[in-house]
């Protein structure tokens, strides 16, 4: 086992869960602003 | 008479062995339904592509390559993404996002519950003598929990481990009913899975159904370009069923076009389990790599929703096994948080929330699966 191969895969974890809470996130607010532009 | 029984003579013991994991897969599908209709076509596949001389797959006989009909499949529909991405429009047609537009605050959970990913593409890294980055990358997205994300992504990276990730991918999503609920119990106490959530079904307009698919695409286009087919397609299909002026076709996306495309898929998928290819120590180590992204994954959307409730005033609280239907595998995991929350109190309906985490486990899965393509490089 190589944990170094470890310790250098952790960024793209980070980056990867970080830019699916941004992209969610933004697709969240889009949600929102449907529901309230669209309301019938 | 020779030519009856020579290929029987050059059979070996890991062409046995798949003929046997051949039946396995068959009867998991017959006899527990665990996804028949993948699972059925895989192992009869897998009998076809591991009998000795297979013309099912390409030979070379008498120093003349003779194309096998498994091949073409893979090389034209597979290898080039077709399959899985238009099976994606049949998955897009069927689903019905109303719950999450209802309560799009579940849409959170979808992006909590694809730490199993990510978090196995690390563990796999631990091996580099087995797995480069990539293959690490292909055996990450199993937490996807989402078969044709799997194999878009495996394909992507070209990893010589498609065939064990793939049979990982649909296995553990026939399992999540075993899977999931002792890993919820594990990280819940009682008194959490007991708590109630009042569900305000507020109605959704027809135009906001009709935008949502649109402006998803756009916005998981713009994030993640390189997998916009992925998204496009699941979304083309979702706008089909509820634009309301292609009844017709919606129909047959979910239902014609989708089992056509599947039983295709089963059967074609199956030349990756060829006997030399498949059975290695590392096939073990992925099944278990692939546990550990549904465990991880269940255990992302649970914690997540545990640190929301600290800062949920009490009555508003999230029952936490929400949290774990972020996992994509719709619709079993929604059925398996549903049936728990019943099994804990007769009266706690939990099912439309649960549905709300699961569809958003579908759109995060698929984003998910851009992301890796775009973090790490082929």
């Amino acid at each position: 086992m190589d944990f170094q191969s470890f310790l250098s895969s952790l960024p793209i974890m980070g980056y990867g869960m970080a830019g699916i809470f941004i992209v969610i996130g933004v697709i969240y607010l889009a949600v929102a602003a449907l529901k309230r532009i669209s309301k019938e | 008479m020779e030519i009856l029984y020579q290929s029987l003579l050059l059979i070996t013991w890991k062409q046995v062995l798949m003929l046997i994991i051949g039946g396995i897969l068959i009867w998991l599908a017959i006899k527990k339904e665990m996804e028949p209709a993948l699972l059925l076509p895989m192992g009869f596949g897998a009998i076809l592509v591991n009998l000795p001389l297979s013309g099912a797959i390409t030979q070379i006989y008498g120093g003349t390559a003779e194309i096998g009909i498994i091949d073409v499949l893979f090389n034209s529909t597979i290898a080039n993404e077709l399959l899985p991405l238009l099976l994606f429009i049949g998955i897009g047609a069927m689903i019905d996002f109303g719950p999450l537009l209802s309560n799009p605050k579940m849409l959170l959970f979808g992006a909590a519950a694809q730490f199993g990913i990510f978090m196995t593409l690390s563990l796999a890294s631990l091996f580099p003598q087995w797995f480069t980055l990539q293959d690490a990358a292909a055996i990450g997205i199993i937490g996807a929990a989402d078969g044709p994300t799997s194999i878009f992504v495996a394909n992507y990276f070209g990893t010589r481990y498609a065939g064990a990730i793939y049979v990982a991918a649909y296995s553990y999503m026939a399992l999540v009913p075993i899977i999931q609920p002792p890993v919820i119990r594990a990280i819940t106490t009682r008194k959490e899975r007991l708590i109630r959530m009042e569900y305000v079904s507020g109605s959704v307009s027809k135009t906001a159904k009709i935008l949502f698919p649109i402006i998803i695409t756009v916005i998981a286009g713009l994030a993640a370009p390189r997998s916009v087919s992925l998204v496009g397609f699941l979304m083309f299909g979702n706008l089909i069923r509820e634009c309301g002026v292609l009844s017709r076709l919606s129909e047959t996306a979910q239902n014609s076009f989708a089992n056509i495309v599947t039983l295709l898929l089963g059967i074609t998928i199956s030349t990756k389990m060829q006997a030399e290819m498949f059975i290695s120590f590392s096939t073990i180590l992925i099944m278990c790599l692939g546990l550990f992204a549904f465990i991880f994954d269940t255990v992302g959307g649970v914690l997540f929703a545990k640190l929301i409730n600290l800062f949920l005033p009490e009555g508003k609280k999230i029952n936490p096994m929400v949290g774990a239907c972020g996992i994509s595998a719709f619709p079993m995991s929604a059925r398996v948080v549903h049936k728990m929350g019943l099994k804990e109190d007769p009266h706690n309906f939990l099912l439309m929330h649960a549905v709300g985490a699961n569809v958003s486990g579908q759109i995060a899965s698929v984003i998910a699966g851009g992301l890796i393509i775009a973090l790490v490089a082929r």
